[in-house]
C-alpha cells in the first residue's frame, strides 16, 4: 500500500476511535421537545453503586386476646362485651411464643428468607440477622419490589382443610416443591397452574382427600359438593373439589386462565410466583411484620466517582507517556486505540443491560488492562525487528495471538462461569469481561490491526 | 546467578514472615472491618428539603470529630438524610439533633428521630456467595492447565498454580491483617484481581516455557 493510502486508513481509524469516545463518554444528543436529551440507554447499577430499598422486619411482639365461652369455644371476632360476659375465659396469645424466639429460629428465618429471594429471582441483595431476631434487608429497588418483599417475610402456613369441619388434612410438612408454569385447559385456553409437590407421606392423604373431596349426587338426586378450603396463613387461597384421583402426589391449582377476564395473565403469573415462591421455602418459623422500609443511596457518591475518574485520568496519562517513550508514533496510536476499546466496551454495556457493581468494574478495568497488555506485547515484539515486513509481522501476530488467546482461556472460563452464577456483583464480573474478551477480538481485527499494519514502512 | 539465587531466598523469608505475622495478628486481633460490616448505629433525619451532604459533613465534623461517618440520601426526593457511624451517644445524637434542627430550621426532639442499630453483617454472608462459582471455575481452570501443559508435568503445573494462587491470597489477607486496612467492599474485589493477575502471569510463563520446550523438541528431531 502506498505511503498516503496507510496514512489515510491510520487517521480513518483514529476518526472512528475519536467518534466512539465522544458518544462514550460524552453521549449522543437529540433534541426532544426543545431540549437536548442523551439517547443512550443509561447504565445499570447494582445496589451496590445505586443503592436499594433497606427494610427492617421486626419479629411481631403483638400479643392477642381470645375469648372463649363458658363451653370454651373461641368466639371468633369478639367485642368488648363478650370479654366481660360471665363465663366467658380471655387468654392472652403472643403471635410468636416466648419459647420460639431462639436464636435457631432467626437464623432459620433468615435462611428461608434467602432461599425465598433466590428463588423469586433476586440476585443482588444483603441480609442481615439482629441478636433480637430483627432481619435487616437490602433489596434492589424497580417495580417488583413491593411483591418480592411480600412474598419473603409473609410466614407461608399452608393448610388443605375441611371446608365444613375446619379439619386439617394436609398442611406444608408434607410439601417437597412448588412450581408454577402454563398448562392447556381442555376449552383450549391457556392456564397458569401452581404446582404443589408432595412427599410421599403427603401424596398417599392427597390422593385420599381426592377420592373423598368430590361432587357427587344424594339420593334425592340433588348435586352435592363434599369441598377442601385451601388456606396460606390463615387466608383461604381457594375452596374446591377434585375432579379425579390425584395420584401422581402434584396438585395442580389453576390460578388464571386466558379465558377469564377477572385477573389478566401477568397478575396470575406474579399471584402463582408469590405462592410458588412461599410454598418452595417453607414456613417460617416466627412472625415477622415491616417496621421501616426507605430507599437508601448507595455511599459511593458522585464525588467518589470523580476521585476515581481522576485516579483512571491519572493512570491512562502515565500509559501515554510509556507507549510514547516506548514505541514512539505506533505507541501514540496504540494508546488511543486502548481509550478507544474502553470507550467502545462501556458503550456495549449500556446496550446489553449489563448490571454494573464494584465487581463489574474490576472487570472493566481488567478487560482494559487486557487490552493494554495485548498492544504493548504486539508492539514490543515489534519494536524487536528493526525493518518489519508485512509478512513478518502476520507470522509474529499470529505467535502473540495464540500465546495471548492460550492465556485468556482461564479468565474466559472464570467469565462464563460467573455468567452462570446467581449472585449478582459475580454475574456482573462474568459478563463484563465476556463482552471485554469478545469485543478486544472484534476490536483488535478491525481497529487496532488496521492502525499497527498501517504504521509498517 | 548466585546474587538471584539470594534474593529469590530472601523474597521466600519475607512472603514467609508477612504470613506469619498475619496469621498470629489474624487469631489474636483478627481482620479490621469497616464499621459499616459491624454492628452501628444509622440516624435518620427528614430534612424536607433538597440538601447538599457536604453541609451535613461539616455538622457531623463537628460533632462526631474525624470519626468515620457514612452519609446517604433517602428516598425519591432526597430530602432525607441517613447518617452512619459506628456508635454515638445520647449526648452526640442531641448535639447533632440541635445543629440539623438549626441548620434546616426544623424542630425535632430526641424522641422523634429515627435511630436505627443496623446489625453487623456476617463473614460467611460475605464469602458464601463466591465459593461454589469460584470453585467450579478454579477446577475448570486447573484441568485446562493439565491438560494444555501436560508436558511441563502436569502435577508439578498444577501444584505450582494451585500453591501460587493459595499463597497470593494468603499473603494479601496477611498484609489486611497486619496493615488493619479494613474489610469493605473492596476486599472481595481485591481478592479476585490478585487471583486473575497471579493466574494470567503463571499462564503466560507456562506459554513460554511451553514454546521452549517444543522447540528444544524439534532441535532434536
Amino acid at each position: 500500500m502506498k505511503k498516503t493510502g496507510r496514512k489515510l486508513t491510520i487517521v480513518t481509524m483514529l476518526l472512528v476511535i475519536l467518534l466512539i469516545s465522544i458518544v462514550s463518554f460524552g453521549g449522543f444528543y437529540v433534541k426532544k421537545q426543545n431540549r437536548m436529551e442523551n439517547i443512550l440507554p443509561d447504565y445499570l447499577l447494582g445496589i451496590d453503586l445505586n443503592g436499594g430499598r433497606q427494610i427492617q422486619l421486626k419479629v411481631d411482639d403483638t400479643i392477642n386476646e381470645v375469648v372463649y365461652d363458658k363451653d370454651g369455644n373461641v368466639i371468633e371476632s369478639p367485642t368488648e362485651e363478650d370479654k366481660t360476659t360471665e363465663g366467658n375465659t380471655v387468654e392472652k396469645v403472643a403471635v410468636n411464643p416466648e419459647d420460639s424466639l431462639t436464636w435457631d429460629n432467626f437464623e432459620k428465618a433468615k435462611r428461608i428468607m434467602e432461599q425465598r429471594l433466590k428463588t423469586a429471582g433476586i440476585t443482588d441483595y444483603t441480609v442481615r440477622l439482629a441478636g433480637n431476631g430483627d432481619i435487616f434487608l437490602l433489596l434492589p429497588e424497580y417495580e417488583g419490589t413491593d411483591n418480592v418483599l411480600s412474598a419473603i417475610y409473609t410466614t407461608g402456613k399452608f393448610e388443605i382443610l375441611d371446608d365444613e369441619t375446619n379439619e386439617v388434612l394436609l398442611d406444608d410438612t408434607s410439601i417437597t416443591g412448588a412450581s408454577v408454569g402454563y398448562a392447556a385447559s381442555s376449552t383450549g385456553a391457556t392456564n397458569i397452574v401452581l404446582n404443589i409437590n408432595f412427599n410421599k407421606e403427603g401424596k398417599q392423604k392427597l390422593e385420599e382427600i381426592s377420592k373423598v373431596y368430590v361432587s357427587s349426587q344424594n339420593e334425592e338426586g340433588e348435586t352435592v359438593n363434599k369441598e377442601v378450603r385451601l388456606e396460606i396463613d390463615g387466608e383461604t387461597l381457594l375452596t374446591t373439589y377434585f375432579g379425579e384421583t390425584i395420584t401422581t402426589g402434584q396438585l395442580q391449582l389453576t390460578i388464571g386462565s386466558s379465558s377469564s377476564s377477572s385477573i389478566t395473565m401477568e397478575q396470575a403469573l406474579l399471584q402463582g410466583s408469590n405462592l410458588s415462591v412461599l410454598l418452595d421455602s417453607g414456613k417460617l418459623p416466627l412472625t415477622y411484620k415491616i417496621s421501616e422500609q426507605k430507599y437508601i443511596e448507595s455511599d459511593i457518591t458522585a464525588e467518589n466517582a470523580s476521585i476515581l475518574l481522576y485516579i483512571v485520568i491519572g493512570i491512562a496519562v502515565l500509559l501515554l507517556v510509556y507507549f510514547v517513550v516506548r514505541f514512539k508514533m505506533r505507541g501514540f496510536y496504540l494508546w488511543l486505540a486502548s481509550i478507544g476499546y474502553v470507550a467502545l466496551l462501556l458503550l456495549v454495556l449500556r446496550f446489553t443491560n449489563v448490571d454494573i457493581t464494584i465487581l463489574g468494574i474490576l472487570g472493566i478495568l481488567l478487560s482494559s488492562v487486557l487490552c493494554i497488555v495485548f498492544c504493548s506485547m504486539l508492539a514490543g515484539e515489534m519494536k524487536k525487528t528493526e525493518k518489519l515486513t508485512q509478512g513478518e509481522f502476520k507470522a509474529m501476530e499470529k505467535n502473540i495471538a495464540i500465546s495471548f488467546v492460550m492465556a485468556l482461556i482461564p479468565i474466559i472460563i472464570l467469565a462464563i462461569v460467573s455468567c452462570f452464577a446467581n449472585y449478582l456483583p459475580l454475574i456482573s464480573l462474568g459478563m463484563i469481561l465476556f463482552w471485554g474478551i469478545l469485543i478486544l477480538a472484534i476490536y483488535y481485527i478491525l481497529i487496532i490491526r488496521n492502525i499497527v499494519i498501517n504504521t509498517i514502512e | 546467578m548466585e546474587k538471584k539465587k539470594k534474593t529469590k531466598i530472601i523474597l521466600w523469608v519475607i512472603i514467609a514472615l508477612v504470613i506469619l505475622a498475619g496469621i498470629v495478628m489474624r487469631f489474636t486481633m483478627g481482620f479490621a472491618y469497616d464499621f459499616q460490616y459491624q454492628e452501628h448505629t444509622r440516624i435518620d433525619f427528614y430534612l424536607g428539603q433538597q440538601f447538599s451532604l457536604a453541609d451535613v459533613r461539616a455538622i457531623t465534623n463537628e460533632v462526631f470529630g474525624d470519626r468515620d461517618v457514612v452519609l446517604r440520601k433517602v428516598e425519591m426526593f432526597e430530602d432525607m438524610v441517613a447518617i452512619s457511624v459506628p456508635s454515638a451517644s445520647e449526648e452526640e445524637i442531641t448535639t447533632l439533633m440541635n445543629k440539623i434542627n438549626e441548620k434546616y430550621g426544623l424542630d425535632y426532639t430526641y424522641e422523634e428521630i429515627n435511630i436505627v442499630q443496623e446489625p453487623r453483617m456476617d463473614n460467611w454472608d460475605m464469602i458464601r456467595p463466591y465459593i461454589f462459582s469460584m470453585g467450579i471455575a478454579t477446577v475448570l481452570i486447573l484441568v485446562y492447565i493439565a491438560i494444555r501443559y501436560a508436558k511441563l508435568g502436569v502435577l508439578k503445573v498444577l501444584g505450582k498454580t494451585l500453591g501460587c494462587l493459595v499463597l497470593a491470597e494468603v499473603l494479601l489477607l496477611s498484609i489486611l491483617c497486619i496493615t488493619r486496612l479494613p474489610i469493605n467492599r473492596f476486599t472481595i474485589p481485591a481478592v479476585f484481581l490478585v487471583y486473575v493477575v497471579v493466574l494470567l502471569y503463571l499462564v503466560l510463563q507456562y506459554e513460554k516455557t511451553r514454546k521452549q520446550v517444543k522447540l528444544e523438541e524439534n532441535k532434536k528431531k
